[in-house]
């Protein structure tokens, strides 16, 4: 996974169980992560969300924002309708 | 019943009475044993199949040796096979990935289901056996001692996966450019007749523009498990969607070498393609234009992961039914 054109865009992050509107700008103009998964995980949708939130957090960590929470974030992530 | 697509735990013995009862016949992935056999010959057949293709070998039914279809489904006695099998792979180096699962007993008769995934860390040999073992598909003899060729490629299996994988994400790029690059120069036709009468200047496309791509494919890229022009209805009927995306997107796709794409930049830029290979890769443009200035948001990011990992989990598991 990959995002490119991030040059003077700012990043919101989740905080808690809402989105910051308070993002920083970002310091890299490209990120990318590699993502390994496993059939044992595609076979449960329950397991796919909880390795999507693993993986936003460290996209998190990658911003510079260090204070993901898995389960406050996961909880505001369905409720939105993303997960 | 898709055994080979479903998680094992699952099924209970009824199940697995009525899966022999298919009369489905042993393959490069499936092979049924009437009972244990020795550790040796068990850990030769798990290698045979780390070092293949995977797959899952179902204890408990009796094949017939000439088509390998099942002949009888009584399961074997209860007991502790978990550490059977736990044991077996102990003797294995190195271990491959597997699951073990034992069904709910029926007259103290279960069946066991042993999965092996194809590894990535070949070559899988019994331990004080010199030999290397793959799976052959071949009903009388399924499983077989390696060549001094294919002993090479086992050992260079990862190495060459890499490259593979690397070549597929190569191929989605390049079709991703050419797209934008055509759009490109659509944009600047218009844009030259708007230029004209209006006195602006065009921007290009990818300016301006934060994009977010997924792609996914095969650990091991694989030849194409169905002709390409099949992949258009399994497209159609891999749908997924939440609040912020739709993958593989309801639309007319367009035709490319091993699969399908789709490309508009109205409103917004998005790319799509799906190959017969497993590859999938989703480009979208994910910042929003406020009075801040350009913002975007970790939570789409979330959103557009999960629903194309959501489209191609389907989309993966029709292309695999469709080959099996």
């Amino acid at each position: 996974m990959s995002v490119k054109g991030l040059n003077d865009v700012i990043i919101n992050p989740i905080v808690g169980r809402i989105t910051s509107s308070n993002g920083r700008i970002s310091i890299f103009p490209n990120h990318s992560w590699d993502i390994k998964i496993d059939t044992q995980i595609l076979a449960n949708e329950d397991k796919i969300k909880e390795y999507v939130t693993e993986i936003t957090k460290l996209v998190h960590w990658s911003f510079g924002y260090k204070d993901f929470q898995n389960q406050l974030s996961k909880d505001y992530l369905s409720e939105k309708g993303y997960l | 019943m898709k055994i080979l697509t479903e998680v094992l735990n699952k099924f209970a013995f009824e199940d697995i009475q009525s899966f022999a009862k298919e009369g489905k016949a042993e393959s490069v992935q499936l092979d049924y044993k009437k009972d244990f056999q020795t550790d040796e010959k068990m850990a030769q057949l798990i290698t045979a199949f780390a070092n293949t293709r995977g797959g899952v070998i179902v204890i408990g039914i009796g094949e017939n040796r000439s088509n390998g279809t099942p002949i009888s489904w009584d399961g074997i006695e209860d007991g502790r096979h978990e550490e059977r099998v736990a044991q077996i792979m102990s003797g294995i180096h190195p271990v491959p990935a597997f699951e073990v699962y034992k069904t709910n007993a029926v007259n103290n008769r279960v069946f066991v289901l042993i999965r092996v995934f194809e590894g990535d860390e070949t070559p899988y040999y019994p331990h004080n056996d010199s030999n290397l073992w793959i799976r052959t598909g071949s009903i009388k003899k399924s499983v077989e001692i390696a060549s001094p060729e294919m002993a090479e490629l086992l050992y260079k299996k990862a190495e060459k996966a890499t490259l593979a994988r690397k070549q597929n994400e190569k191929l989605a790029t390049f079709n991703y450019d050419c797209y934008l690059v055509n759009r490109e120069k659509e944009k600047k036709r218009e844009a030259v007749e708007e230029a004209s009468r209006l006195q602006i200047k065009e921007k290009p496309i990818e300016k301006n523009k934060t994009i977010l791509e997924v792609l996914f494919q095969p650990y091991f890229p694989h030849k194409d498990f169905v002709k390409p022009q099949n992949t258009e209805q399994i497209i159609q009927d891999s749908y997924a969607s939440n609040a912020v995306y739709s993958f593989p997107i309801r639309d007319m796709w367009e035709s490319v070498d091993n699969g399908m794409i789709f490309f508009k930049d109205i409103d917004e830029l998005i790319c799509q393609q799906v190959f017969a290979n497993g590859l999938i890769c989703s480009s979208h443009e994910i910042s929003r234009t406020t009075k801040r200035g350009r913002e975007t948001h970790l939570g789409w990011l979330t959103g557009e992961l999960f629903i194309t990992l959501k489209g191609a989990k389907t989309y993966w598991r029709d292309l695999v039914i469709k080959v099996l």
